[in-house]
């Protein structure tokens, strides 16, 4: 039993405190793919990048806006209001892309630097939010149809 | 000894309870007492303590997907609530999460992430 419990999704929530909301119990469906879809504008899309799943090593990082106090005593107390943001942050490094590949991802990135563009991901999560590095640092790793580029993403699940 | 390793929130109204795989090897405890030494023109040299019950605890574990977001997600609902930390030796602390931060790296393993907390707290048993 323990041992299904360290692996499966199976959070255990009672509804005793009305003042927080619990996370949500609805375990999550990925539908897994070998590709990444950015799309921009968002909101009608009139230009698709669609390269290769990024490589091991990707980082997602939920950062979560809190305010601290430290009273003379040395309590220290959190507080946090449920409007406040939260960051959620994809870094993303992928390998492999053509040479043909590297002008479509100039081409996207510039064309939507600053704007909100639509990210469906490899588990088939679409995401919503700004490309933070629209510099497109892309390295050449070999002579040919061997590129390296990494992409910092900014945004919110659908 | 525990063979998983578990976090209530929040302490003092518990509503929701996880359960992980203890952290990797490798994870750190400390202390937080402190100590100022001052040398006065007299030659002597007094030193301050403070002293606290504290310990602060690095955990790294190495999770499968759904473990990752459900940490997630209790991490998102309960930043700013202390937590009940159910230690694989045996032993309960009431602790914060030092950091608001919660990042998931994959591993070299396909489906498995690897996501460290910090923990501050003190024992309750």
């Amino acid at each position: 039993m323990a041992c299904v419990l360290k692996r499966r999704f199976g959070p255990q929530v009672s509804p005793t405190n009305p003042n927080i909301t619990p996370p949500s119990t609805v375990s999550p469906v990925w539908v897994p793919s070998d590709t990444v879809t950015f799309t921009w504008p968002y909101a009608s899309p009139s230009l698709t990048l669609t390269v290769r799943a990024p490589d091991l090593g990707d980082e997602y990082e939920t950062a979560v806006k809190r305010s601290q106090n430290t009273s003379r005593g040395g309590t220290v107390n959190y507080y946090r209001d449920p409007g406040w943001p939260v960051a959620e942050i994809l870094k993303l490094g992928f390998s492999g892309l053509s040479d043909s590949d590297v002008e479509l991802v100039f081409e996207f990135l510039e064309s939507s630097v600053a704007d909100e563009v639509g990210l469906l991901d490899w588990l088939g999560r679409q995401w919503r939010g700004i490309i933070l590095d629209p510099s497109g640092h892309l390295v050449a790793a070999g002579t040919q149809d061997d590129n390296m580029m990494s992409i910092t993403f900014r945004g919110v699940l659908v | 000894m525990n063979n998983s390793t578990a976090f209530m929130a929040p302490h003092n109204l518990p509503q929701t309870t996880i359960v992980l795989p203890n952290p990797k090897l490798s994870n750190d405890v400390v202390g937080v007492n402190q100590v100022i030494v001052k040398p006065f023109t007299d030659g002597s040299i007094k030193t301050y303590k403070r002293t606290s019950n504290r310990r602060i605890f690095s955990l790294s574990f190495e999770l499968t997907q759904a473990k990752d977001e459900e940490l997630r997600r209790f991490v998102r609902a309960y930043s700013a609530v202390q937590w009940r930390f159910f230690h694989w030796d045996q032993t309960t602390w009431a602790v914060y999460l030092l950091k608001p931060e919660y990042r998931s790296v994959s591993t070299a393993i396909d489906e498995y992430k690897e996501a460290s907390l910090e923990l501050e707290g003190f024992r309750l048993s």
